[in-house]
């Protein structure tokens, strides 16, 4: 059960012993404060690169849409043009004239995704095999020393995409290609 | 802690004060959180995956943090539930709560056998024994011991209320104090 004893023993331990405390409480806290600073200062993680891992997760910031915020006022515009361009696309949709073949076209032609990696080989081909793991036969092509990957997406998604998406540090295409271009970290 | 709030304020501004507040915290607590994810055994990929959750979930949830605890002790919270759901996500089938955090942590390490070296030599062995086999525990008395953490900011962090959370620190107290066993001699002198 806490008590007083105990916490003299926390506060001393915090830099503050008590007036009143036991001496032996404040001088075995006393010492485990030396001890567990000596520990701090000497604990070092070696190899951990705090810029590199920077870079990653403002990468991945702008890749969740998260890097930033508009206004109120700006959100609201947002909305009402949202809205007037979907009323707008509502009704030209109503006047097109439907598609003659059921054949899949790929619209979309969003600039692709950079996916950056140390190692764009293995990036690449762990991309691969995850895309034909759900089904899909990515078109690959070579551009330069970046690997280009597309691959129709679904309008309905699911969790295994989601995941795709994920692991692989993607957003969700806007259109109905997800393009990917593989590129060595900088 | 004025620096954490200023970097706070940054993130919710969005744009580059959001870029700059998040470089502010991840330079100052990402190799902290990355040593306690492996100081639970979670491999280092993994727990720099684990750090960059945190950060995107600091900034996810900026605008409804409310300042009830200390921001530090708020990221803590927040590293500390990514660990929990780690583990939850390795072993879907079992429950994973709190405690097993703690009992994964731990381990039985000895105390100190050779103390002939005065006082400061075996407190700093049996803390290194304490601090390798009560990773979670070493973490929050660290919190406290040099970021000035309150009873309420643990509380925060353990789930608990601030009566348990005494508790906890008495506790965390007795299992060192069988680390420092053989030191008696040394501290009673």
């Amino acid at each position: 059960m806490a008590d007083k004893d105990d916490q003299d023993w926390t506060d001393t331990l915090a830099g503050k012993p008590p007036a009143g405390a036991d001496p032996l409480t404040v001088k075995e806290a006393k010492a485990v404060r030396q001890a567990m600073l000596e520990r701090r200062e000497r604990e070092a993680l070696s190899g951990f690169d705090s810029e590199s891992g920077l870079q990653r997760l403002l990468f991945r910031l702008r890749q969740e849409r998260l890097e930033g915020q508009r206004s109120p006022a700006a959100r609201r515009y947002a909305a009402f043009a949202l809205a007037a361009t979907v009323m707008l696309v509502a009704g030209l949709l109503l006047f097109l004239p439907k598609p003659e073949s059921d054949e899949p076209v790929y619209r979309g032609v969003e600039r692709p995704q950079t996916l950056l990696a140390d190692d764009p080989a293995k990036a690449s081909d762990a991309l691969k095999r995850d895309l034909e793991a759900l089904g899909f036969k990515p078109k690959i092509t070579q551009r330069g020393d970046a690997t280009l990957f597309e691959a129709p997406w679904p309008e309905k998604t699911d969790d295994r995409h989601r995941a795709l998406l994920e692991r692989h540090y993607l957003r969700p295409p806007e259109g109905r290609v997800l393009s990917v271009e593989v590129r060595k970290r900088p | 802690m004025a620096d954490d709030q200023n970097a706070l304020d940054k993130i919710r501004q969005g744009g580059q004060a959001r870029t700059e507040g998040v470089s502010q915290l991840y330079r100052s607590y990402a190799r902290r959180f990355l040593s306690y994810f492996m100081k639970h055994r979670v491999p280092r990929e993994q727990a720099e995956d684990l750090a960059q959750d945190v950060f995107v979930s600091i900034v996810r949830h900026a605008e409804s943090f409310r300042g009830e605890t200390r921001i530090d002790a708020w990221m803590w919270a927040i590293a500390r539930n990514a660990l929990m759901d780690h583990f939850r996500r390795a072993r879907p089938e079992d429950p994973f709560e709190e405690d097993d955090l703690v009992r994964i942590a731990e381990a039985q390490a000895d105390p100190p056998r050779d103390v002939s070296g005065g006082l400061e030599d075996c407190v700093r062995k049996a803390y290194a024994a304490f601090a390798e086999s009560h990773v979670d525990r070493a973490e929050i008395l660290a919190r406290v011991a040099f970021e000035g953490w309150s009873i309420e900011d643990v509380a925060a962090v353990l789930k608990r209320t601030p009566g348990a959370t005494r508790e906890y620190l008495s506790q965390c107290r007795k299992k060192l104090k069988a680390f420092l066993e053989p030191c008696r001699d040394y501290l009673a002198g």
